[in-house]
C-alpha cells in the first residue's frame, strides 16, 4: 500500500494495484455518514472502434450505455434490488469517456462492495433480458430527445467534430440500439472490462486492507487483454460553423464550441482550459458584465471545458434572444485577450475561485469517486487540483484562448423555439 | 459528530446552526417567509434578484461576482420557493471552510455574511432599464419552467388539481404583474416586507453557534424588531375534495408523453403519520426497490422511470412517469392498481427496505450543507422544531401496519397526461 497525503486538503488517498492490473484507491472520510463505492471501467461511448485479438470490429453507438444498463443484470435477479433490500443506494452512468458503477451506503458496506465486484465483473446476458432492455432505454433516449439542454450539447460536438465518435450521442439512438445482442455485449465487455482498465474508488469508512482481500477474491485473476481503441483521423477545424435545432423551448438556447488540440496531459489540461474559459466569460469576467448589462445573456451563462482522448473543447452556453450576437461578442472576446492578455487581478481572483470550486466538489463523497475516477485514468489523483491550479500561468491560459480564437475553430449549437405552422 | 441549535436572534428573526466539521463548505441562508396568496407575490419574487443587482456597498453584477470570486468562488444565489402555501424568498450561500483558505484564513464567513447581508439590507433605488432588465429574466424563468418537460409536467398536474387553493399559484409570479411593477412600488413593498415576514437564518458549518450568532447579530442589527410577524397558513384537506377522479389531456410538440397521477394524502409534517408517509412514498416510488420501478419500469419495460414524490407541508402526492403515447391506459392501470394492492397491505421486507433507504438518505444530508438547508429552511417556514435526527428516529420506529394505513389516505384525485404530439 502507498499512501500520498495532500496535508493542505486534510485528504489522503490509500492505494494500491493488484497483481491483475486492479487500481484501487481509498480516501478516509473518519465523520461521514456514508461510505461510497465505485468501480470504475475506462470505457466511454467514444470507444465503439477497437480491435482485439488480431480483428478490428466496429460497434454500434450506444453499446457502452446499454451494457452499463445490462451489467446489474445476475442469474438470481436484479442486483440494484439486491442493494436497495441492504439500504444501500446504487446507481451507474455512462459518459463519453467511462462508465462507473456506484453504491452509497450508510450500513453494510462490505455487503454492498462484494455485490459491486461480482455484477461489474460477471456478465449475464440473455435474449430475453437484452430484449426488456431496449424498451427501457428507448424511452430513456425518448426522453433525452426532448431535453434541450442534452440536445444543444450534442448538437454543439456534432458542429465540431467530423470524425471522432465523440459526436455521436451517449445513448446512440433508438434505431442504434436495435441491433444490440447478447454476442455484441460480451464482446464488449471482454474487450473493456478487464482488471486491468478497471479502478475501484472508496471514500468513506472502511479497513484498506478488508477492501484489498475482497477485490483480490472478487475479481477474475488474471487480467483478459484489453482491446486497443481508435478515433479517427479529426481535421483541426471545426466541422459545422452552426448547427441549429428547433423545440419546444421558451426562448432560444447556445452552446458556442471552441476546438481544442488533443491534450497530452488531460489532467492539466483540464484544469488550464477551465481557467482560461472563465476568463474569457466567468461570472465576474468584464465580458459577461458586458453581455448581462445589455440585457443578451442573464446568470445562466456559463463557461465550461471537455477533455476526452483524443480532443479537446472550450464551451459557452446559455439562454439568449439573439444567439448570433452572443456569438459575434465571444469571439471578438477571444481574439482581444489573444493578442492583449489578460488583466492581473482577474487572472488571480479567477484562480482563487477554481481552486474553491475544486474543494466544494471535494466535499461530497461520490464526487471524490467520480473525480478520482477521470483524473486515475488520465494519469493523476483528484486532489492534484490544487497545485495544478497554483502551476498554471497566464501565458498558459492566453495559449489556450489564442488556439480558440483561431479561424474556423468555433461551431454554435442553437435549440430554438418551435415556428408555429401556418397554413 | 454534529449539534443542531436553535436560537433566536430577536423578534422575528430565528437561526438553526448545525454544527459539524465533516463538509468542507458551510452554508448561509436567510429567507423571508411570505404567504403564497399574498398578492404581492410577483413583486416578492423579483426582490432577491433587484436586491442583487442594485446594492449601494456592491453596485451591478460584477461587483458582487467579483467580491464572490475573491472569497474562493462562493455561491450566493437567490432563492424563491413553494413550500405549501408559503412562500420562500432570500439567499442561500455556500463557500468553502476557513481551514482551507489559502491566505486571510478566517474572513470567509464573515465575508459571505457581510455580503449577504449588505444584499438584504442596503438596497438602493434601482434604476428604471435596471429593473427593466430584471423583469424580463423573470419572465424568461417563469416562460423557461414548462422546458423542463418532466417537472413541468408535475407543476400543471398540481395547478388542476389544487385550482382553486393558493398553492396552484406560480412562487416565481406572473409576467403580466411583474412587468407592471415600478421601482418605486418594489421598494415599498420591499420596506413591508422587511418589517412583517418572519426572517430565518441558517447555517452549517464548523463555527460554534455563538459565534455565528454573534456576527449574524451583528451585520442584522439595523433589521427592525417584528413584534407580530405574519405567518402564512397551510392548508391540506383530509379528505379528497372531490367525489371522482379528474382527467385532463393536454398536447405539446414533443416526442414523449408525461403521465402524472396527483394524489391527496392530507398528512403533512405536521402529523403523527408522518413517518408513515415517507416510508408509504419510499415503497410506491421512492426508489429502484419500489413497487412502480420494479413494475411499471422493469417487469413491464413501459418507461425509464416511474416516481413518486411528496409535499410535505401540503399533504399531496405525485406520480410521474414517461412513456409512450400508446402506453397511457396500460401504465395509468397498473400505477392505480400497484395503490390499491399496496393499500390491501405493505410487506414487512419491503417496510425494512424503505427504512433504510430513507433513513440512510436522510443521514447523506449531512454530508451535503445545501440539503439540510432545504430541510431546515422548509421545517422553520411552517414552525416546525423537529430536528432531522428526530425524524430519523421517527421513521425507526414504523411499523408496516402503519405504513398501510398512510397508503389508504392516498386517494387519486387528477390525471394529467402530457401527451406527445411529436418532436
Amino acid at each position: 500500500m502507498k499512501t500520498i497525503a495532500y496535508p493542505q486538503l486534510d485528504e489522503r488517498i490509500q492505494t494500491t494495484v493488484l497483481e491483475n492490473g486492479l487500481h484501487i484507491y481509498c480516501v478516509p472520510r473518519e465523520n461521514s455518514a456514508k461510505t461510497f463505492a465505485m468501480l470504475a471501467v475506462n470505457f466511454g461511448s467514444i470507444d465503439c472502434c477497437f480491435s482485439l485479438d488480431g480483428t478490428t470490429h466496429s460497434v454500434t453507438p450506444g453499446i457502452a450505455h446499454f451494457l452499463e444498463h445490462k451489467m446489474f443484470e445476475e442469474p438470481d435477479g436484479n442486483a440494484l434490488q439486491k442493494f436497495t433490500a441492504l439500504g444501500a443506494h446504487p446507481n451507474a452512468f455512462t459518459s463519453h469517456t467511462m462508465t462507473a458503477y456506484h453504491v452509497t451506503c450508510t450500513e453494510r458496506f462490505y455487503d454492498c462492495l462484494e455485490i459491486l465486484l461480482r455484477f461489474v465483473t460477471t456478465p449475464y446476458f440473455t435474449d430475453q433480458n437484452v430484449a426488456k432492455e431496449k424498451g427501457i432505454i428507448g424511452q430513456e433516449i425518448t426522453m433525452l430527445r426532448d431535453t434541450p439542454g442534452w440536445q444543444a450539447y450534442v448538437g454543439m460536438l456534432e458542429g465540431l467534430y467530423a470524425v471522432h465518435p465523440v459526436r455521436i450521442s451517449v445513448a446512440g439512438s433508438r434505431e442504434s440500439i436495435q441491433p444490440i445482442d447478447p454476442a455484441v455485449l460480451s464482446l464488449c465487455h471482454r474487450a473493456f472490462y478487464s482488471p486491468e482498465n478497471l479502478a475501484l474508488i472508496v471514500c468513506g469508512q472502511y479497513d484498506f486492507e478488508q477492501v484489498v482481500a475482497m477485490a483480490q477474491r472478487g475479481t477474475p485473476r488474471q487480467a483478459a487483454h484489453i482491446a486497443s481503441r481508435s478515433y479517427g483521423t479529426e481535421p483541426e477545424c471545426a466541422s459545422i460553423p452552426e448547427v441549429k435545432q428547433q423545440m419546444a423551448v421558451s426562448r432560444p438556447m447556445f452552446l458556442l464550441g471552441c476546438k481544442d488540440t488533443a491534450p497530452e496531459n488531460p489532467y492539466l489540461r483540464q484544469i488550464t482550459g477551465e481557467l482560461a474559459a472563465a476568463c474569457v466569460c466567468g461570472r465576474s469576467a468584464p465580458l459577461y458584465n458586458r453581455l448581462y448589462d445589455a440585457g443578451l445573456t442573464d446568470h445562466t451563462l456559463s463557461s465550461d471545458y471537455f477533455t476526452f482522448a483524443g480532443g479537446a473543447c472550450a464551451i459557452f452556453s446559455g439562454e439568449t434572444h439573439d444567439p448570433y450576437a452572443v456569438r459575434r461578442e465571444l469571439e471578438q472576446e477571444l481574439r482581444r485577450i489573444a493578442s492583449e492578455g489578460l488583466e492581473t487581478e482577474l487572472f488571480a481572483r479567477t484562480k482563487a475561485a477554481c481552486y474553491g470550486k475544486y474543494v466544494r466538489k471535494i466535499s461530497d463523497p461520490a464526487e471524490v469517486c467520480r473525480l478520482q475516477a477521470e483524473a486515475c485514468f488520465c494519469g493523476a489523483n483528484c486532489f492534484d487540483f490544487a497545485e495544478a491550479i497554483a502551476s498554471v500561468t497566464a501565458e498558459d491560459v492566453q495559449r489556450r484562448i489564442r488556439r480558440w480564437s483561431a479561424q474556423g475553430a468555433t461551431s454554435l449549437s442553437v435549440v430554438e423555439p418551435q415556428k408555429e405552422e401556418t397554413v | 459528530m454534529h449539534k443542531t441549535t436553535r436560537l433566536s436572534l430577536k423578534n422575528g428573526v430565528g437561526l438553526t446552526c448545525v454544527t459539524t466539521n465533516q463538509p468542507k463548505t458551510s452554508c448561509l441562508s436567510a429567507m423571508l417567509v411570505l404567504p403564497l396568496s399574498d398578492a404581492s407575490r410577483s413583486s416578492s419574487a423579483l426582490l432577491p434578484y433587484v436586491l442583487r443587482s442594485s446594492c449601494r456597498d456592491y453596485p451591478g453584477q460584477q461587483a458582487v461576482a467579483a467580491q464572490l470570486d475573491r472569497l474562493y468562488g462562493a455561491l450566493l444565489q437567490p432563492v424563491v420557493r413553494k413550500r405549501g402555501e408559503a412562500q420562500l424568498i432570500g439567499f442561500a450561500a455556500d463557500v468553502i471552510d476557513e481551514r482551507f483558505a489559502l491566505s486571510d484564513a478566517g474572513a470567509l464567513f464573515k465575508g459571505t455574511a457581510q455580503l449577504l447581508c449588505a444584499l438584504l439590507l442596503h438596497p438602493q433605488m434601482p434604476p428604471r432599464d435596471v429593473l427593466a432588465r430584471e423583469i424580463e429574466q423573470r419572465c424568461a424563468a417563469v416562460a423557461a419552467l414548462s422546458d423542463d418537460k418532466r417537472a413541468w409536467a408535475v407543476r400543471r398536474m398540481y395547478q388542476y388539481m389544487c385550482a382553486d387553493e393558493a398553492y396552484s399559484a406560480v412562487e416565481l409570479g406572473d409576467p403580466e404583474t411583474l412587468r407592471a411593477i415600478t421601482p418605486e412600488q418594489l421598494m415599498e413593498h420591499y420596506g413591508r416586507v422587511m418589517q412583517t415576514a418572519p426572517m430565518e437564518l441558517f447555517y452549517c458549518g464548523s463555527l460554534p453557534p455563538e459565534a455565528v450568532a454573534e456576527q449574524l447579530q451583528a451585520a442584522l442589527c439595523e433589521r427592525p424588531e417584528i413584534e407580530q410577524p405574519v405567518r402564512p397558513t397551510f392548508f391540506a384537506p383530509r379528505r379528497p375534495v372531490r367525489d371522482t377522479l379528474a382527467a385532463v389531456t393536454e398536447e405539446e410538440k414533443v416526442a414523449q408523453g408525461k403521465l402524472t397521477i396527483g394524489l391527496r394524502t392530507g398528512i403533512t409534517a405536521f402529523d403523527a403519520d408522518y413517518p408513515a408517509m415517507v416510508l408509504f412514498n419510499a415503497c410506491f416510488g421512492g426508489s429502484t426497490a419500489s413497487r412502480l420501478f420494479r413494475t411499471v419500469r422493469e417487469q413491464m419495460s413501459l418507461c425509464y422511470y416511474a416516481s413518486t414524490q411528496t409535499d410535505k407541508l401540503k399533504g399531496v402526492m405525485a406520480v410521474a412517469s414517461g412513456i409512450e403515447n400508446e402506453s397511457e391506459p396500460r401504465a395509468r392501470a397498473e400505477i392505480l392498481r400497484q395503490l390499491e394492492l399496496m393499500q390491501q397491505g405493505v410487506t414487512a421486507e419491503e417496510t425494512e427496505a424503505a427504512r433504510r433507504s430513507v433513513t440512510a438518505s436522510l443521514q447523506a444530508m449531512y454530508d451535503a450543507p445545501l440539503s439540510l438547508e432545504n430541510f431546515y429552511q422548509t421545517q422553520a417556514a411552517a414552525g416546525l422544531t423537529e430536528t432531522l435526527d428526530e425524524l430519523i428516529e421517527r421513521i425507526r420506529r414504523v411499523t408496516p401496519d402503519e405504513v398501510t394505513a398512510a397508503a389508504r389516505k392516498a386517494v387519486p384525485d387528477t390525471i394529467y397526461f402530457l401527451k406527445g404530439a411529436g418532436a
